[in-house]
């Protein structure tokens, strides 16, 4: 009886996961489809092509200087995640182990920062950044994101369920707190650093408003302000097939990104979530 | 001890983060509050940098700001002319062209640089930011400049697209890439069906449209008519038909709408008619970059799309299409649209003359032809149309000339003061219209409802 109904259960929900997986493919399989075919056929069905061609990828790298902008995009994004999961490391740690005078206080006014929507700050942040003489800089990309109220948050929690014992033992055997840090917590927060690492890294890859309003030179922007040379297309029609090809140009790196590490990306957000 | 120290260390590690954040926020606080002391700052700055670049020889450098709405390699041709005039006034002058994303872009990006004082010398924007960027006192008018030129110079720009950069009986703004919006038609599938010219009028519009809709068992494979509708943009879409029924939705001097004017109901319904009473066009709302996909697939007989489009259309089409004006009851026939040149204020006198230099090589007949025939925007000059190579082109290709031909019955695009929410107002109830949410009138009473209350203090 019972195992009957799992069977069903089981069938059910399979049959869910395959539909809802199908209706989340559908673009990402439009996008591919319409990107290989002659201009002309764009409007035909999804299978419905009368040949496949390259053309539209190379008028999309020749109407921007992708080259440059995935040079930029990878160094911004290589850039915040060093310098971010370093300060999220330290500061979490402070939060989640040491004893310090207003913790609680500074604590909750990290996580404040949580509610502040993030376009609220373009414009404080743009004053700063030009006070610093910044402007037109990969660093101005970046410099607002070196520390993370949302990464010090998940971290810390991660930290906190590390047991108090490893660390006293350690410090019985005369363990330093760096050699904690870096033997005990890291270690064991893996699966939590896994996914701030992909997080942050897609949402700076994605990144749109921010790099456009605070860098002017082709050589500092990233791969989403050229892909709206194409998307701005208010007045004319979208001419889709190299709008479509110069939208895989961005999202390869992070496509292929998703498939090699996709066991880790899976699990890392199972472990956060469950516990 | 050891572990001591380290937590001292951390502890300053923290309050060092807690004090930069603060003194972060801070400082934006304070821009604020005492903008005055920013404003004379800045004052300082200017002459000093004004005195530094006289005593130097060096060329004056210009940031220009410019959205992109037509796909493609449009933004190469802009930063073409750009080099082109750059080589011109080598030594004397050096634009650096900044492409800002799409005009709502390009206006956020221009207000939060300015606000820091970083203004941009010059840019393009919407006709219609006008009120937007006089309101915040970021643009300089143009009166003076166009004083120093001969009388011909700004006779030679066809008047309407003039109409509308006027606030206070002066200018802010020149036309640099301007549309109105046209009827694109299948010539093949109108002879078939027996249309002998395209549609001028609202009663041969329907008429056109009925002969046009092809049905296979009971399912329409093809529609008489397809107009761009729904979304933010439907104000733009909208508004032609307004002034095809004799309405001007606001007042030159941006304070008042009439969105519920007898007239203009009359004309919501006879969209809303179109689809659901003549039935030769879909109900519901319609994509603005799909209707051209649709009519070069021949799936519609006629569409109203911008002249933006022309060039992609005559690229693609596979079958002859012919261009005419927007069918009208009486009024005119399409209101405007695009960008215009500005000089922002908070600039240096000779960064001013500069983009003064920048601007006239701009809305030369020969960029403005070329232009024109790059992008399908109007050449913004008589004299574009006199030069060799647009003449030529019209020549070959008259539909190119329809929309100029357009512009003596054309009216200015919805624009007012606090612009942004006024044109939303509207749009949201034209969306509710389409989706049957709402009768006609309701919509347009509560259309302008709201935007009155966004006028409030204008």
């Amino acid at each position: 009886m019972n195992t009957t109904k799992d069977k069903i259960i089981h069938v059910f929900s399979t049959a869910c996961i395959i539909l809802l997986s199908f209706v989340w493919i559908i673009p990402l399989m439009w996008s591919i489809s319409i990107a290989f075919r002659p201009a002309n056929d764009v409007y035909k069905g999804l299978f419905d092509i009368s040949g496949i061609t390259f053309e539209n990828f190379v008028n999309a790298w020749n109407e921007a200087p992708f080259g440059s902008y995935y040079i930029a995009t990878i160094i911004i994004v290589v850039g915040i995640l060093c310098v971010q999961l370093v300060t999220s490391v330290l500061a979490a740690y402070a939060f989640a182990r040491l004893e310090f005078l207003g913790k609680n206080v500074l604590f909750v006014l990290f996580i404040v920062q949580l509610m502040i929507p993030a376009d609220v700050l373009i414009a404080p942040n743009y004053e700063i950044i030009s006070d610093f003489g910044l402007i037109d800089t990969k660093i101005a990309v970046m410099l607002p994101y070196f520390a993370s109220a949302f990464s010090i948050f998940l971290l810390r929690q991660t930290f906190k369920q590390v047991p108090i014992e490893f660390d006293e033992s350690a410090k019985m055997e005369g363990a330093s707190m760096w050699n904690i840090l870096t033997k005990i917590y890291i270690p064991m927060a893996k699966p939590t650093l896994t996914a701030l690492t992909l997080t942050v890294g897609s949402f700076h890859w994605n990144n749109y408003l921010w790099p456009l309003i605070v860098t002017n030179s082709e050589e500092n922007r990233p791969l989403t302000v050229g892909l709206s040379v194409f998307s701005a297309s208010s007045e004319s029609g979208a001419n889709w097939a190299t709008v479509t090809a110069g939208m895989l140009f961005v999202i390869l790196p992070l496509l292929i990104a998703f498939i090699i590490f996709q066991r880790q990306f899976i699990n890392s957000f199972m472990h956060a979530g469950l516990k | 001890m050891k572990t001591n120290n380290k937590s001292l260390f951390a502890l300053v590690f923290v309050l060092l983060l807690t004090l930069f954040t603060i003194t972060a926020c801070g400082s934006s606080e304070d821009a604020s509050s005492s903008e005055d002391e920013t404003k004379s700052e800045e004052a300082n700055k200017e002459t000093e940098e004004a005195s530094e670049e006289v005593s130097s020889d060096k060329p004056v450098e210009l940031e220009f700001y410019y959205p992109v709405s037509v796909g493609g390699a449009i933004a190469e041709k802009v930063e073409s002319y750009v080099e082109q005039f750059n080589q011109q006034n080598e030594g004397k002058i050096v634009v650096n062209p900044v492409f800002a994303g799409s005009y709502a872009d390009t206006l956020t990006k221009a207000k939060t640089a300015t606000e820091a004082g970083n203004s941009p010398d010059l840019g393009i924007f919407l006709q219609t930011d006008i009120f937007d960027l006089t309101d915040l006192d970021y643009v300089e008018p143009v009166d003076e400049f166009i004083a120093q030129e001969d009388e011909s110079f700004i006779d030679d720009f066809y008047p309407a697209l003039l109409d509308g950069s006027e606030i206070g009986g002066k200018r802010y703004s020149l036309p640099f890439q301007r549309s109105t919006q046209v009827l694109y038609y299948n010539k093949e599938v109108l002879k078939e069906a027996g249309v002998e010219k395209a549609p001028e009028t609202w009663d041969e519009l329907v008429e056109a449209g009925q002969k046009l809709v092809k049905e296979e068992n009971g399912e329409v494979t093809r529609w008489g008519l397809q107009v761009p509708m729904g979304g933010p943009m439907g104000y733009w879409n909208i508004q032609p038909f307004a002034l095809q029924n004799g309405v001007e939705l606001a007042n030159p001097e941006g304070t008042e709408v009439a969105f519920n004017d007898a007239k203009t109901i009359e004309a919501v319904q006879f969209f809303y008619d179109l689809a659901h009473e003549h039935k030769i066009m879909p109900e519901g709302p319609q994509g603005w970059g799909d209707i051209p996909t649709n009519f070069l697939a021949g799936n519609t007989a006629m569409m109203v799309h911008s002249t933006g489009s022309l060039t992609n259309v005559k690229e693609k089409a596979e079958f002859d299409f012919g261009v005419s004006m927007l069918p009208t009851n009486g009024g005119d026939r399409t209101n405007l649209g695009g960008g215009n040149l500005y000089i922002f204020k908070d600039i240096p006198q000779e960064n001013k003359d500069a983009a003064w230099e920048f601007i006239k090589f701009l809305t030369s007949p020969e960029i403005a032809a070329d232009w024109s025939m790059a992008s399908g925007y109007i050449g913004v000059t008589k004299s574009a149309y006199e030069t060799p190579e647009l003449k030529a082109y019209v020549e070959e290709f008259p539909e190119a000339a329809v929309a100029r031909d357009q512009l003596e019955e054309a009216g200015a695009e919805l624009a007012t003061h606090n612009n942004g929410k006024v044109t939303r107002a509207f749009s949201d109830e034209i969306d509710a219209v389409i989706t049957g949410s709402k009768s006609v009138e309701d919509a347009m009473n509560d259309a302008q409802e709201n935007a009155e209350r966004a006028l409030k203090g204008f």
